[in-house]
């Protein structure tokens, strides 16, 4: 999923680990906040948006990760800004 | 029969839009994205109007109407959805010109382009009506385009699948020629109509455009999405448990490094 790669990209270079490994962590986020069961093709821009909100927010401190809430905030904007690949990639 | 050979092909067109709408509509309900529906319903009442302008106007006004306000929809949901200012401030103007348009309509019974003369003192009111109605068109689609192009350029350098980019462009620009439109209607000499060929044949292509360029934008087929993608090389990931995953981001995080994959 683009989007997915986007976000994480941007985590990765804000929290200085590995863009897979960002990806990985924002992918266990989205199976903690929707579900084991929803597909990834069929997560939305809010499923996105309270993944990052909430769970994904709750790693990052559980990580303790220094200023989450300001990367939760620069993630909510890369989202803002790319949230129509959700729809052009996947039609 | 040149006339005749546009028109058949404009219907030609409006059939494809139609097919575009339609398989916009099915992968709404696989996908569950449900902001296709704006231009799913778009695409499926710009070609209702099409045929609905020979039998009504009243119908067709609001048909018109209803289709623009569907594509901004879609445009705020699909690329703005965290935005609440441009959609209301964009829908106000359209129904303000549609209000225009209507009135206008009503008093002259003028069509925009007008296939009969009218007297010199209306002159000035069919150009205000035919301001409107490029103005309807001009800013419902050019927000669409604007959007595309837009997204376009921020992920261009990105690694992202290049058919996905190109959909965009696609898009982007086959709007800017559906927007076209809005310029060349009020050229189009009155009296004339659909009836002269030249304007005739410049609005036949810039429909043609759009239509095409969407219909190859959203039903896209898979060998041009490989020829797209033929030097793009797909992001591979690593089968981890959430543990190994979480150990392997500690470890990243304590300074242990970051190792392309890994």
């Amino acid at each position: 999923m683009e989007i997915i790669n986007i976000l994480g990209n941007g985590l990765a270079n804000k929290i200085n680990i590995s863009p897979p490994a960002a990806r990985g962590l924002i992918k266990l986020s989205i199976k903690d906040e929707v579900g084991p069961f929803k597909p990834l093709e069929l997560i939305n821009y809010d499923d996105l948006k309270s993944t990052i909100q909430n769970s994904l927010k709750a790693r990052l401190k559980n990580l303790q990760i220094f200023n989450a809430e300001k990367i939760i905030s620069d993630l909510i904007d890369i989202l803002n800004k790319n949230q129509s690949l959700i729809t052009m990639a996947g039609v | 029969m040149e006339f005749n050979l546009i028109m058949i092909f404009v219907l030609i067109c409006y059939l494809l839009i139609l097919s575009t709408g339609l398989f916009l509509f099915y992968r709404m309900l696989k996908t569950r994205l449900y902001n296709l529906f704006g231009l799913a319903m778009f695409f499926i009442l710009f070609t209702l109007q099409y045929f609905i302008q020979q039998v009504s106007y009243l119908f067709y006004a609001i048909i018109s109407e209803i289709a623009l306000i569907f594509l901004i929809y879609f445009v705020k949901c699909t690329f703005y959805k965290e935005k609440r200012i441009a959609f209301p401030i964009i829908l106000i103007s359209l129904l303000i010109l549609k209000l225009i348009d209507l009135i206008l309509r009503l008093i002259f019974q003028f069509t925009v382009p007008e296939s009969d003369m009218i007297l010199i003192s209306e002159i000035p009111f069919y150009y205000a009506l035919a301001i409107t109605v490029s103005l309807q068109i001009i800013i419902s689609i050019s927000w669409l385009s604007y959007a595309s192009l837009n997204v376009y350029n921020r992920i261009k350098v990105q690694n992202i699948e290049p058919w996905v980019k190109k959909r965009y462009i696609i898009i982007g620009i086959s709007s800017i020629f559906f927007g076209l439109n809005g310029f060349i209607l009020p050229f189009i000499p009155i009296g004339a109509g659909f009836e002269n060929p030249f304007f005739t044949t410049l609005v036949a292509i810039t429909i043609f455009i759009f239509t095409f360029g969407n219909l190859i934008a959203w039903i896209m087929p898979k060998k041009l999405r490989e020829y797209f993608n033929r030097n793009y090389v797909p992001i591979t990931e690593d089968f981890l448990s959430e543990s190994e995953l979480m150990e392997k981001i500690k470890s990243q995080l304590a300074g242990g490094g970051i190792n392309g994959n890994n």
